[in-house]
């Protein structure tokens, strides 16, 4: 059988596809234990959102994902984002600072070092 | 004619897509169906010699080519000690890359079938002469070759990003690219410039056999090393691959992926070859891993909050790319240390996911080219519901979404998987930063996935329709070495990622062949 050994463990994609296949089968089976009785159709299996009409949020846009995220990471994103300028300009001044960091960086090493 | 391939073929892996590159626009002239069979014919040859190539390095060892030579393996005429003419060098690690981007290379071209309606022959000219720069970056076994493939990859690829010509922000990102490219060109050019001033060679294997690390070499390394990671998209100089994925035609974009692995390959090569017997190549080494960190992080988080489909995938491939610098950096660290079997573990899970990457983002930009192609949209806040008519995209978007999230049983996670037990060991700081970035990598695909595919059917996008057959064939070849990688990742370790590491970590074989 197909596998990828490391020093600290054993990756089998095989048996991992073997007992998600067994997993689901014994969920399908499960279902079937449920009630036969529950209604789908009924309000009961309806999305409750606080009392609010649910057709009003039926459209949720990509935007609207995981704002509470960005919300707290504000302070991380505007940061990031006003790096982002998409002035070629600043893709240069990138190339310049990297490049002079590892050029201060290499050369302390050299002197200190070598 | 077995044989005559096996001495030529990395000539010809080179010589073959430049000569279409020229003929294509004069079989356009005379007839399409004769210009489209042409192209089909020298894509199929190319790729050919490609897989044949790769084979023959992985069965019988390092290949070597000298351009004007009596032989192809005359790397040095009697009565001189170095190699002075062009010599193409191709080892496992040169044929792991050159399989990868024969993979893309073909299935692009499929793919441009169905998606490309007009400029046909200019545009497979251009994509025929990137073609041709990726495989002689791949093969050159000399700097200033490769500074010239270099170039020709930027010019070939600053044409096809600019290829939709009458979309303003497609010249802007070509514009930016252009700068860019020729900036980090230059600055290998004076690198390369530097290292000839002081040895009066260029030959990698010359080089690599004369460097005495002075501080004028020092000044040479951080010239080649900044310039290959701008070309490879390394944060803080990924500025521009959002602009040139985001706008290139999708075929392009999967592609672009190729060659800015062949700018990495370029990097490790540099690294690995030039500088590997450096005292401060762990310094080296920890400028890699940061580089690789950096770009994972905050290639990630910029990827969360795009509403543009291209650009968000794009900030992803600078994500991706972080994994494959932080684990051949630990590689490189590892050299001569006690962890040295970890060492190579973490190498060989990066250029796992070297191929993994060009794969599944190949396949992720081509699906995102079907969305695009189908709803005529790329802002994400105005696509949903599409998985009813389009589910063959929906179905390949998913294995993509999930194999570039490293979800088992893909082949991202196989990669991922030594990447994290390996770097461990190394730091285990930094495999939690990738488990988290590979966290918020699923995150940002479940967006897409939901927005764009579930929910309820757009008025406006009620007659949308499934992409043309060209188009769900690349796609699906794809998804099949994805699948195929993921469920047998032992066969792909052992045939050409264990012979590609050790080939990368051990200069013996490569100075061995040239000299």
């Amino acid at each position: 059988m197909s596998f990828v050994e490391t020093h600290h463990g054993l990756w089998v994609p095989l048996a991992f596809l073997l007992f998600t296949c067994l997993a689901m089968l014994l969920s399908y089976v499960f279902s079937f234990l449920g009630r036969k009785d529950f209604a789908y159709s009924k309000e009961k299996a309806k999305p409750f959102i606080s009392g609010h009409d649910p057709s009003a949020y039926e459209i949720i846009k990509a935007s609207d994902y995981f704002w509470g995220f960005f919300k707290s990471t504000e302070n991380y994103y505007s940061l990031t984002k006003g790096i982002h300028t998409g002035l070629v300009n600043d893709y240069i001044f990138w190339f310049i600072v990297v490049a002079s960091i590892l050029l201060i960086v290499f050369s302390i090493g050299v002197f200190i070092w070598v | 004619m077995i044989e005559f391939f096996s001495t030529n073929g990395i000539a010809l892996l080179i010589a073959v897509p430049l000569l279409s590159a020229f003929l294509t626009p004069l079989f356009e002239k005379i007839n399409r169906f004769l210009r489209n069979l042409y192209i089909i014919f020298s894509v199929i040859v190319t790729v050919t010699i490609g897989f044949f190539v790769s084979y023959t390095i992985f069965v019988s060892g390092t290949l070597v080519y000298t351009l004007g030579a009596t032989e192809p393996g005359l790397t040095m005429p009697s009565g001189l000690r170095v190699p002075v003419r062009i010599v193409l060098v191709a080892d496992a690690f040169s044929a792991f890359m050159i399989l990868s981007s024969s993979i893309i290379f073909f299935v692009s071209t499929i793919y441009s079938f169905g998606s490309i309606r007009k400029g046909f022959g200019k545009y497979f000219s251009l994509f025929f002469i990137m073609a041709a720069s990726v495989f002689g970056i791949l093969c050159t076994g000399d700097l200033f070759n490769l500074f010239v493939f270099i170039e020709i990859l930027s010019i070939s690829s600053t044409g096809l990003i600019a290829f939709r010509k009458e979309k303003p922000l497609s010249l802007i990102s070509a514009y930016n690219y252009l700068i860019v490219s020729a900036v980090a060109s230059l600055m290998i050019l004076f690198g390369i410039g530097i290292l000839y001033g002081q040895y009066g060679m260029l030959n990698i294997a010359a080089v690599s056999r004369a460097i005495k690390f002075s501080f004028v070499d020092v000044f040479a390394m951080v010239l080649l090393i900044a310039g290959l990671a701008m070309k490879c998209g390394s944060v803080p100089m990924h500025f521009w691959v959002p602009d040139a994925y985001g706008r290139a035609p999708s075929a392009v974009t999967a592609f672009l992926v190729v060659s800015s692995q062949a700018s990495l390959y370029a990097l490790f090569r540099v690294s690995f070859m030039l500088f590997a017997g450096f005292s401060l190549i762990q310094l080296v080494a920890l400028a890699i891993i940061t580089f690789g960190l950096l770009s994972m992080f905050i290639g990630v988080t910029m990827a969360l909050v795009q509403k543009d489909i291209k650009r968000l995938m794009a900030y992803h491939a600078v994500s991706q790319t972080g994994y494959m610098l932080l684990g051949v950096g630990v590689g490189l660290f590892s050299i001569n240390t006690t962890f040295y079997s970890h060492g190579l573990l973490a190498m060989e899970g990066g250029i796992f996911h070297i191929i993994n990457h060009a794969l599944y983002k190949g396949l992720l930009f081509l699906t995102a080219g079907a969305i695009i192609y189908a709803t005529k949209e790329r802002d994400l806040n105005k696509i949903g519901g599409i998985a009813r008519k389009m589910p063959f995209t929906t179905i390949f978007f998913i294995i993509g979404a999930a194999a570039i999230a490293g979800l088992p049983p893909t082949n991202g996670f196989a990669s991922k998987f030594l990447i994290y037990e390996s770097v461990f060991v190394f730091n285990p700081l930094l495999s939690i930063i990738a488990v988290i970035v590979s966290m918020l990598t699923l995150i940002s695909f479940v967006k897409i996935f939901c927005s764009a595919f579930l929910g309820p059917e757009r008025e406006e996008l009620k007659n949308i329709k499934e992409v043309p057959k060209p188009m769900l064939v690349a796609m699906s070849l794809l998804a099949l070495c994805i699948i195929s990688f993921g469920l047998f990742p032992d066969s792909v370790l052992k045939a050409i990622i264990e012979p590609a590491a050790k080939a990368l970590l051990s200069q013996g074989a490569y100075l061995e062949a040239v000299f």
